[in-house]
């Protein structure tokens, strides 16, 4: 068997299951030489450790090369943290020995999870072409660069990208065909997507896509509607900390609008109040500017809006936003907003502005849950004392830099937890008895 | 009818369709045109082999074995088989499933096994590889490094150093 020809022992280790046949190179040169080589380099280091270590099956990917000790120590940690994995869910969370896994393809066709997730790894290209049960896609924080392919999984409803590499022009296969080089990556919001919809196998099922952290780049267009309507179960689209350009477009869609970090310019389209079902708008540290749609008091299911880092102008805020009873959190920091501040909120973060006007104190009082208030850099005005007595459970104010005035007692006012932020006196004029 | 003739000269003639499960010898047809001119010679597959007794072949037992002689066995039993479906998006097959006669015909000597799978691969006869290496894999599985060496005569080439270099890679595989 020694004088077997390279290709014959290849398949006949192709017939064997691919976690049981590195411990064979050790037989012969000839079976090490195969073992070691494409397409074993990598599967040879596919461990079961779950045997190793008792109940729970995980899979890894390590190359000989990089696999030592280190590994197996971080492999154990792992499987001590995981609790229920089975077939059904593969997680190669934070292994810093993967390396790639391209040629794993043939192999995981005989896989049927449905979910896979190698976070924080260092894979560099999608291993997922073959995965066709795949439903959950975790990728976040690897090197992938980007590849239609792992938008064509017929199943997939959740694919989660974000802290990668992938730029636009990967991405868009039709870019050449744009008139203005320049703008030409027309990255329209559903681009990457719908990408997948041309590549033949539409992933209709997709419902949550989250590219931020990557590269993409270009501006964001309104697509035709045909396309968009096949995309009806898109509900999240997350393109955050990107380098995206131009305005939001008016035929946005969905639950969740995160188009944090980027470079978006103009203001929120009033359109946006037909969006009655959405729940977050993150659109803080972009170029956005004007005046605050007042609809957005419309959007009853909104409970996350951050609009800070932007240039939103005027005031007052519209009364309609006080009316919003699932918002929890509001950002409205590092704007030019002006005029009273809006009230009811649970978790406010107004600094940064230029709100005036004195804090609605029967309010607070009535706000048991809220954590955290900022206030600061403003011209808000009034007793110190009567906001102190009435936020006991802050984890953290800060009132500086406004027009408060009083005396405060001591630091058990305000919670009574030292080691909390706590920041009044800068530029207020409050004097403190001999506790602070 | 093609003729073929193995390493030793011996000359087999065989209707076309049952040569050209060997894609080797259906190029060369194709290649050279009319078959029936001359024999196709094929130097690399071995004319005879050993003459074990009765236990190599039932069908034809105590005939000289002769390992093309056996290819083109094969050859005739699954002339008639569909043709391969393309790799679709079925499961590759595992070594378990052979047919039984498949089994029953490999049920060889280890020698015979190894030529049949040596001149599978030369003829490139897909599925008589598959199932020649499916064959040697079954017999593999489960076994350990020393077992796999005793069984198949196969000599420890490596140092004693080599050896424990790629022990100590393979701590994470070896038995427990």
């Amino acid at each position: 068997m020694n004088d077997f020809p390279i290709e014959v022992l290849k398949h006949v280790f192709l017939q064997l299951e691919p976690l049981k046949i590195a411990k064979y190179r050790r037989v012969c040169r000839s079976f090490n030489n195969v073992l070691t080589a494409h397409p074993f380099s990598n599967v040879i280091a596919l461990v079961l450790i779950g045997d190793a270590y008792g109940v729970v099956e995980v899979f890894c990917f390590v190359t000989p090369e990089t696999f030592g000790k280190a590994f197996l120590t971080m492999a154990q940690n792992h499987v001590d943290d995981a609790r229920c994995h089975t077939r059904q869910f593969w997680e190669l969370d934070q292994l810093e020995g993967a390396g790639h896994v391209q040629c794993q393809a043939d192999w995981l066709h005989s896989c049927e999870f449905s979910q896979l997730a190698i976070s924080k790894d260092r894979f560099r290209n999608p291993l997922v072409d073959a995965c066709m049960q795949l439903k959950t896609l975790i990728c976040h924080q690897n090197r992938f660069s980007g590849s239609d392919s792992i938008f064509r999984l017929p199943l997939l409803q959740s694919a989660k990208f974000d802290g990668n590499l992938i730029i636009s022009e990967s991405l868009s296969t039709d870019k050449a065909s744009s008139d203005d080089v320049a703008a030409s990556l027309d990255l329209t919001p559903l681009n990457i997507a719908l990408n997948a919809l041309k590549g033949g196998r539409p992933t209709l099922l997709l419902s949550h896509l989250d590219l931020s952290c990557n590269q993409l780049s270009g501006r964001i267009t309104t697509s035709s509607a045909p396309e968009i309507e096949e995309l009806s179960n898109l509900l999240t689209l997350n393109l955050g900390s990107n380098q995206i350009s131009g305005a939001i477009p008016c035929s946005i869609s969905g639950l969740v609008l995160d188009l944090c970090r980027n470079l978006l310019v103009g203001r929120i389209p009033d359109s946006i109040t037909s969006l009655v079902n959405l729940s977050r708008i993150v659109l803080e540290h972009d170029e956005l500017g004007g005046r605050l749609p007042t609809e957005i008091g419309l959007l009853y299911s909104l409970e996350f809006l951050n609009l800070s880092h932007n240039r939103f102008l005027g005031g007052p805020m519209h009364p309609d936003i006080g009316a919003l009873t699932k918002l929890n959190t509001l950002d409205l920091s590092h704007n030019q907003l002006t005029g009273t501040a809006p009230e009811r909120f649970l978790l406010w973060c107004l600094d940064a502005n230029c709100f005036s006007g004195t804090l609605p104190c029967e309010l607070l009082k009535n706000m048991k849950q809220i954590k955290k208030l900022d206030l600061s850099n403003n011209q808000f005005s009034g007793l110190v004392h009567d906001i102190l007595d009435t936020c006991r459970t802050l984890d953290l104010l800060d009132l500086s830099c406004n027009h408060f005035e009083g005396i405060c007692l001591s630091v058990k006012a305000v919670g009574g937890r030292a080691g909390d932020s706590v920041s009044l006196g800068d530029r207020n004029r409050i004097s403190t008895d001999g506790n602070w | 009818m093609v003729r073929i003739t193995s390493s030793d000269s011996q000359e087999f003639s065989v209707s076309q369709d049952i040569a050209c499960q060997s894609q080797l010898i259906k190029n060369m047809i194709e290649d050279v045109g009319d078959a029936d001119e001359q024999p196709i010679p094929l130097p690399n597959v071995a004319g005879a082999i050993l003459q074990k007794g009765g236990s190599c072949f039932p069908s034809i037992s105590n005939a000289p074995k002769l390992t093309l002689f056996a290819v083109i066995e094969y050859a005739t039993m699954h002339k008639d088989d569909p043709p391969s479906a393309p790799e679709t998006d079925a499961k590759p097959s595992t070594s378990e499933d052979i047919e039984d006669r498949d089994k029953q015909f490999l049920n060889v000597d280890q020698g015979t096994l190894f030529e049949i799978i040596l001149a599978a691969n030369y003829l490139d006869m897909k599925s008589l590889l598959d199932v020649g290496c499916k064959t040697v894999a079954n017999m593999i599985k489960g076994k350990t490094v020393e077992e796999v060496r005793a069984l198949f005569n196969i000599v420890n080439d490596f140092t004693p150093e080599e050896e424990e270099q790629i022990r100590k890679e393979n701590e994470w595989c070896e038995d427990r």
